[in-house]
C-alpha cells in the first residue's frame, strides 16, 4: 500500500513540475514580453533595460527557470506586472470563490445526475429515462458560454432575479448573514448554469452503468433474498457501479477546472479563472503563470483524492495492493 | 405452468404446460440439456423472470398459488420459504461487499436480527459449511470457487426455508470441489429436513443424490420417476441421449 501511494505521490510531483515547466516556457515563446507591452513606448531603452533587470528578464533562460521553480514550490509567485501587487495576495482572495463555484457545481451536478441515472435504469422506458437521454444529449451539444449568456440575459437582464455580474454586491451588505446570502445569490446562476450543463452527462453515464449492473447475476440473487428494492439499488447495484463512476469523475476534472475560465468570465466572478484570462490578455507572466499553476495544483490534488476514493470503493483494487505488498 | 418470453420479433415459449410435484423434505432433480427450460422453470417459481415474460398456470406452495400473489407477498416469500443457489458462484455475490456482510444483511433485513446477533449467526451459518470468520471478512473474489459456493449455501439456509432451489450449483467447479459442495449441500438439506430442487445437466450427479428425478426437454417434462427406474429403462429419446452423453454404464446408485 505504502509503495503504491509513494508512487502516486511521485507521479503527482512529476506532473506538477511539468506544469511549472510548461507555464514557464509557454509565456516566453509568446510574441512580445511584458516590458515591451505594458510600458510606455516613450520610455528610453535604458529605462526599459532597467525594468528588465528589475524583473530578472535579463538573466539566462535556465537561471530564470530555476528561480521560477523554486519560487513556485514555495508559493512565492512574484509580483504582478499589471497591479504591482504580490500575485499570491491576489490569488488568495480568488481561490475560495473558484473552489466554491466548482465544488458546489460538481457536487450538485453529480448528485442530481447520479440520482436521475439510477432512477432511469430502474424504470426502463419510463419518463425519467427519456428525460435523462434527452437532457444528456442536449447538454453535450450546447457550448457552455452560449447557455450561460442566454441564462444571464434571461434571468439577470430581462427578468432581473439574479445579479448581472460579480461575486458580491458593492457596497457589501451589513452583517455576516446578509453577506453570506448575498454571496449565495451571486453564486446561484453560475452554479446553476454549470449544473444544467453537467448533470445530463452524469445521468446518461450512470444510467448506462446501472442498466448493465442491474442485469448481473448478483442482483438477481439479491432479489431472490427478498431484500427491499432500494437496498438492492443503492447498496448492491450502485455500490458495485461506483468505481467506474469515480473514474469518470477523475477524467472530468481537468475539463471542469478549465470551465472556470469561461464561467468566471461570463459572470464576471472574482475567481482564479477570470484572473488567468485577464493576466494572459495583459502579458502578465507572473500572474498568468501562477493562475495556471493554482488550477494545475487543484486538478492534481483532486486527482489524488479521486484515486484514494477509488481505492476505498473497489475492494478488488485494495486487496490487489495488499497482496503486492 | 407455462412461461413465454415476449420479444418484439416473436414469442419464445420456454416452459410448456409443465406439471411437477416437489415433495417436502425430499430431493427432486430436474435434468436436461441446455435450453430445455430448466432455469426458466425455477426462476418462474420464485417469480424472478425478466420483464415482459408471461407466466401462466399455477404454482402451489403449501396451498398458496404463487402466480396470483402480489410482489410484496413474493418478496416476503423469497428466501424465508424458498431460497436460491445460483448457477456458477462466481458472480452470485455482490463483488464490493464482504461475504459476512451479505449474510448478516439478510439476517438483519429479513429476520430482524440486531447487528450483533446477525454477525454471531453468520459465523454459525458459515461454520455449517466449514467456513470461518476469516472467510466472513473476505470479499467474494478472495474466495475460491468452492468456498464461494459454500458461502452461498450458508446464505441460502440462513432463514431456514422449506425449499432450497439449486440451479447448476456445481457447474463452474472442478470434480473434487463439486463432490465437496454436493456433500455439503445434501448434508445440510437432510439435516435440516428441507426440500431440495436440484437443477442440473449432470445426470450422474442427479442420480447420486436425488429421491425423485424429472427429465426436461424443449420446455416439457418428458419423464418422471425414481432415478433407478429412469436410468434402468429410460422411456424418452432425450433421456437416452443424456445417458449416452455421460457414457453412463446403467444401474442405480450404489
Amino acid at each position: 500500500m505504502w509503495s503504491y501511494w509513494s508512487r502516486r505521490a511521485l507521479g503527482a510531483v512529476a506532473v506538477l513540475l511539468l506544469v511549472i515547466a510548461a507555464n514557464f516556457f509557454l509565456f516566453r515563446v509568446m510574441p512580445g514580453d511584458a516590458v515591451s507591452t505594458i510600458v510606455d513606448p516613450r520610455f528610453s531603452p535604458e529605462a526599459k533595460e532597467r525594468l528588465r533587470e528589475l524583473f530578472g528578464l535579463d538573466l539566462p533562460l535556465y537561471r530564470q527557470f530555476l528561480i521560477y521553480v523554486r519560487r513556485m514550490l514555495t508559493f512565492d509567485l512574484g509580483i504582478s506586472f499589471l497591479s504591482q501587487r504580490p500575485v499570491w495576495e491576489e490569488l488568495k482572495s480568488r481561490i475560495p470563490n473558484t473552489v466554491a463555484l466548482l465544488g458546489s457545481a460538481l457536487f450538485l451536478s453529480s448528485a442530481l445526475g447520479i440520482w436521475l441515472g439510477v432512477k432511469a435504469a430502474r424504470r426502463r422506458g419510463g419518463l425519467t429515462e427519456k428525460l435523462v437521454l434527452v437532457s444528456g444529449s442536449v447538454s453535450f451539444s450546447f457550448p457552455s458560454f452560449f447557455v450561460q449568456l442566454v441564462l444571464l440575459l434571461f434571468f439577470a437582464y430581462t427578468f432581473p432575479v439574479f445579479p448581472l455580474r460579480g461575486s458580491v454586491s458593492i457596497p457589501l451588505p451589513e452583517g455576516a448573514f446578509a453577506r453570506a446570502l448575498d454571496y449565495l445569490w451571486h453564486l446561484l446562476l453560475p452554479v446553476g448554469s454549470l449544473v444544467l450543463l453537467g448533470f445530463g452527462s452524469w445521468a446518461i453515464y450512470v444510467r448506462n452503468l446501472m442498466v448493465k449492473t442491474l442485469g448481473e447475476d448478483f442482483i438477481l440473487l439479491a432479489r431472490a433474498r427478498g431484500l427491499p428494492e432500494g437496498r438492492i439499488l443503492w447498496n448492491h447495484a450502485f455500490r458495485s457501479a461506483l468505481p467506474p463512476v469515480l473514474t469518470i469523475f477523475l477524467l472530468a476534472l481537468p475539463g471542469i477546472v478549465s470551465g472556470a475560465v469561461i464561467t468566471e468570465t461570463v459572470f464576471s466572478l472574482h475567481g482564479v479563472g477570470k484572473y488567468l484570462l485577464d493576466s494572459i490578455m495583459g502579458h502578465d507572466y507572473p500572474a498568468a503563470g501562477a493562475a495556471f499553476y493554482i488550477l494545475g495544483l487543484l486538478t492534481i490534488v483532486s486527482n489524488l483524492a479521486a484515486d484514494a476514493a477509488y481505492a476505498l470503493a473497489d475492494p478488488r483494487i485494495r486487496v490487489g495492493r495488499r497482496a503486492q505488498r | 405452468m407455462s412461461i413465454t418470453y415476449r420479444t418484439p420479433a416473436r414469442n419464445v415459449p420456454a416452459v410448456r404446460d409443465v406439471s411437477l410435484e416437489i415433495p417436502a423434505g425430499r430431493i427432486t432433480a430436474i435434468v436436461g440439456g441446455s435450453g430445455g427450460g430448466k432455469s426458466s422453470l425455477i426462476y418462474g417459481i420464485l417469480r424472478l423472470l425478466p420483464p415482459r415474460t408471461e407466466l401462466s398456470g399455477s404454482i402451489f406452495y403449501d396451498g398458496t398459488d404463487l402466480v396470483s400473489t402480489d410482489e410484496e407477498w413474493m418478496r416476503e416469500f423469497r428466501w424465508k420459504r424458498a431460497a436460491l443457489i445460483t448457477q456458477g458462484a462466481m458472480n452470485s455475490l455482490t463483488p464490493v461487499l464482504t461475504v459476512g456482510y451479505q449474510i448478516s444483511e439478510v439476517l438483519q433485513v429479513r429476520l430482524g436480527l440486531s447487528r450483533r446477533e446477525a454477525e454471531k449467526r453468520t459465523l454459525e451459518l458459515l461454520a455449517m459449511t466449514n467456513l470461518t470468520q476469516i472467510h466472513a471478512r473476505k470479499f467474494p473474489h478472495e474466495l475460491s470457487g468452492g468456498e464461494k459456493q459454500r458461502a452461498v449455501i450458508s446464505m441460502a439456509v440462513s432463514c431456514f426455508p422449506g425449499l432450497l432451489i439449486a440451479d447448476e450449483p456445481t457447474s463452474a467447479l472442478d470434480m473434487i470441489t463439486q463432490a465437496e459442495v454436493v456433500t455439503t449441500l445434501v448434508g445440510m438439506v437432510r439435516d435440516q429436513g428441507m426440500g431440495l430442487l436440484l437443477v442440473t445437466h449432470d445426470l450422474p450427479l442427479a442420480n447420486s443424490v436425488c429421491d425423485d428425478l424429472a427429465v426436461m426437454y424443449e420446455g416439457r417434462i418428458v419423464e418422471t420417476g425414481t432415478p433407478s427406474k429412469i436410468l434402468r429403462s429410460p422411456s424418452h429419446e432425450h433421456t437416452r441421449k443424456l445417458l449416452s452423453a455421460f457414457s453412463f454404464k446403467g444401474g442405480a446408485r450404489p
